[in-house]
């Protein structure tokens, strides 16, 4: 028996979200949750991390086996469900494959969508609540410590997390590489699709505050007004709407194009050059492609938008492989401090220690004694630092058998100021 | 003592905006947006020991350190680093930084390259005029030489926008607005000082030579280029021409900058010119 590091949990690529729904954790009682994790003998500290993507128990326990059977009937009871049927979406991680899989989930490799970082501060959320309730000691701290400072590097030595991956998205960061200010820009939308509202609240979220809905039916272009925050109009006003928009989201069923590029340049010549940005999410296509060759117009369909996101997921997926490296190094850095953490080593750096005290003091107060005390004075004050070290010596393998090893080894480290060696696996 | 003291700063100030370029290059070609902390260390570096080199020479000669070539280039070189930090912190990227700072270092490495001797000031340009009317002009020709990059990168960014694929530039530097609105303060700035650096040097050349203006060829030239930025302004801010086609008045403006006042000045003789 040995204290070890454990990380029990699914996500959504193990378990459907009729079962992540399940388990998940409120955050009103995450409290309650850490409390009850702590009641268990085995559970040493514990840091809960329950999202919409994933819920995951990250625990220090005295046995490994022992460990992960009560963390796995925790999240049963706490959640009133019965074992059995569901156990198998379950992952369980130990040593440092579970530092390996918090740096991993840290950085966003295990995310839904690569790289996305919404989950750092989630996690950060997480380790917060449970440092705040006690629930966390020395080692989950550093653990943690740890995976953020390792997300950091991922973030700042890789472009994991750069560029976007959904057609909606990438509209928008096209939009603002078109404009640095979208507050005073002004947005038309034709038609009424799932893919142009996303868009549109993209916009929204970026400051684009003027929103006209142009619509064949006048009702449905208000309703959709009323839920950006706009106004409706009816197609027929769609030219004079064109010319004095920024960007022009067009999504409806038409078989014609709505926008040749006659009316384009119309309206060009009315708005006085200013940039145009089209976005065409339609099939057939609104807008008539020989608009693409007017100047200051930037027209992109579907087409172009999903290459680009495409692009930009296989560009993740090649920085996910130096962000790997990256990590398995930080893991590494963080499996040698917890390795320092071992019993005999500990012990061995214990005894040099006093041994190097001992020896200096005899240097100091030898020419004190006669020469033929020497041998007298080396056996005595052996013997005073045996009798010193006895009880520590016991109570640390002592220590390893209840499974509480890594503290006591952690506060005798810090005592005598015993550095971790670097030692080799 | 001086002398030899600015020799070595001299060489140290060219290093040091080697060492900013640089930075910067590795900036761009990570295509990371953020500011970072060492290329602006670098940054700060390459302005604090251009100061001190400029400050040496004023001291050293009792005057602007501008009365000769390797001077004013390497007074051109300060001013636009200068200029490009204001920009940085205004815009929050570095991304356009190779590009300015290096036109800054090819200047200062020329400047550094032409000398370092002190010339002695002749006593009767000396005025508080030739201060305003030569670091006016200087700047405005920084200004004008930002704006003629800004619109560089625009054109850049436009080509992969408009044909629909982004890519290279398109990662690394920051929107056509922004692009566009930087040069054109930039043009704005640069065409202020230039109008002042003509006004103050027609007062002194009255002073020194008798007559406000004489048709000299840098007089000329400084008109001609006056006249092309003037007509920037007036296409820009009276006839609204799209951000592109006064980008390409600004490429075209600082051609005919350097056309006049670099090959000009080798053919023609004037008697208005650094020694």
């Amino acid at each position: 028996m040995a204290a070890a590091i454990l990380a029990l949990g699914h996500n959504h690529d193990t378990a459907p979200v009729e079962i992540r729904e399940r388990f998940a954790f409120d955050p009103a009682r995450m409290d309650e949750a850490l409390d009850g994790l702590r009641r268990s003998p085995v559970v040493l500290e514990s840091v809960i991390l329950s999202t919409c993507n994933r819920n995951e128990i990250y625990t220090v326990v005295s046995d490994v086996d022992d460990g992960a059977d009560a963390v796995t009937r925790f999240f049963h009871e706490f959640h009133g469900v019965d074992r059995g049927l569901i156990d198998h979406s379950f992952y369980r991680f130990a040593h440092h494959r579970a530092v390996e899989h918090l740096f991993t989930v840290a950085s966003g490799i295990d995310s839904m969508v690569l790289g996305e970082t919404g989950i750092t501060s989630q996690l950060k959320t997480a380790f917060e609540s449970a440092r705040r309730r006690h629930a966390t000691g020395p080692i989950l701290n550093r653990l943690f410590h740890s995976a953020f400072e390792a997300e950091k590097k991922v973030r700042s030595r890789t472009h994991l997390g750069e560029g976007s991956v959904s057609v909606s998205s990438c509209a928008v960061d096209l939009a603002r590489k078109i404009f640095t200010r979208l507050d005073d820009k002004t947005t038309v939308l034709v038609g009424a699709g799932e893919t142009s509202e996303q868009t549109a609240r993209i916009l929204r979220d970026h400051g684009v505050s003027r929103f006209v809905v142009a619509n064949r039916t006048v009702e449905r272009a208000a309703a959709l007004a009323d839920r950006l925050g706009g106004t409706g109009i009816p197609l027929e006003r769609l030219h004079e709407a064109v010319a004095d928009a920024d960007i022009v989201i067009t999504s409806t069923a038409s078989p014609v194009v709505l926008l040749d590029a006659d009316a384009v340049r119309e309206a060009m010549r009315r708005r006085r050059s200013r940039p145009l940005f089209f976005i065409d999410l339609s099939v057939p296509r609104d807008v008539a492609p020989p608009v693409r060759r007017i100047e200051n117009v930037f027209l992109y369909d579907v087409d172009d938008l999903q290459s680009i996101a495409r692009a930009n997921r296989e560009r993740r997926r090649d920085e996910a492989e130096r962000a790997l490296e990256i990590i398995r190094h930080e893991v590494d850095a963080f499996m040698a401090w917890y390795r320092a953490l071992d019993v005999t080593p500990t012990i061995v750096a214990l005894r040099r220690a006093f041994d190097a005290v001992r020896a200096e003091e005899i240097e100091r107060h030898a020419r004190r004694f006669p020469p033929e005390a020497r041998e007298r004075l080396e056996a005595f004050s052996r013997a005073l630092v045996n009798k010193l070290l006895h009880h520590p010596t016991v109570e640390l393998k002592r220590a390893v058998n209840r499974g509480d090893d890594a503290y006591v080894v952690e506060a005798v480290r810090r005592l005598f100021d015993l550095q971790p060696e670097d030692r080799d696996e | 003592m001086l002398e030899s003291f600015a020799r070595t700063l001299n060489v140290v100030v060219a290093l040091t905006y080697g060492a900013a370029a640089t930075a910067y290059l590795l900036r761009f070609l990570r295509g990371v947006e953020r500011v970072s902390r060492s290329a602006r260390a670098t940054l700060v570096l390459a302005v604090a020991t251009s100061v001190a080199l400029a400050t040496v020479r004023a001291v050293g000669e009792r005057h602007v350190p501008l009365s000769s070539v390797g001077e004013a280039l390497s007074f051109f070189a300060l001013c636009t680093v200068v200029v490009y930090a204001w920009l940085e912190s205004r815009t929050g990227t570095q991304a356009m930084g190779i590009f300015i700072v290096g036109i800054a270092f090819a200047f200062q490495l020329a400047g550094s390259l032409a000398g370092s001797r002190f010339v002695p000031f002749p006593p009767e340009l000396r005025s508080h005029w030739f201060g305003i009317h030569v670091v006016g002009t200087l700047l405005a020709f920084s200004a004008f030489a930002i704006a003629a990059v800004l619109s560089t990168l625009y054109l850049l960014l436009y080509r992969e926008l408009h044909a629909g694929r982004p890519g290279y530039i398109y990662r690394r530097i920051p929107s056509l607005e922004a692009l566009d609105t930087m040069a054109a303060r930039a043009v704005a700035l640069g065409f202020v000082l230039l109008t002042m650096g003509i006004v103050t040097g027609s007062l002194w050349a009255h002073r020194v030579w008798g007559t406000y203006w004489s048709w000299d060829p840098k007089q000329c030239s400084s008109l001609t280029i006056w006249l092309v930025y003037a007509g920037y302004v007036w296409a820009r801010w009276r006839q609204h021409w799209s951000a592109r086609r006064v980008a390409y008045f600004a490429m075209a403006g600082f051609v005919v900058l350097v056309f006049t006042f670099v090959v000009l000045e080798r053919v023609l003789q004037t008697a208005h010119r650094f020694s």
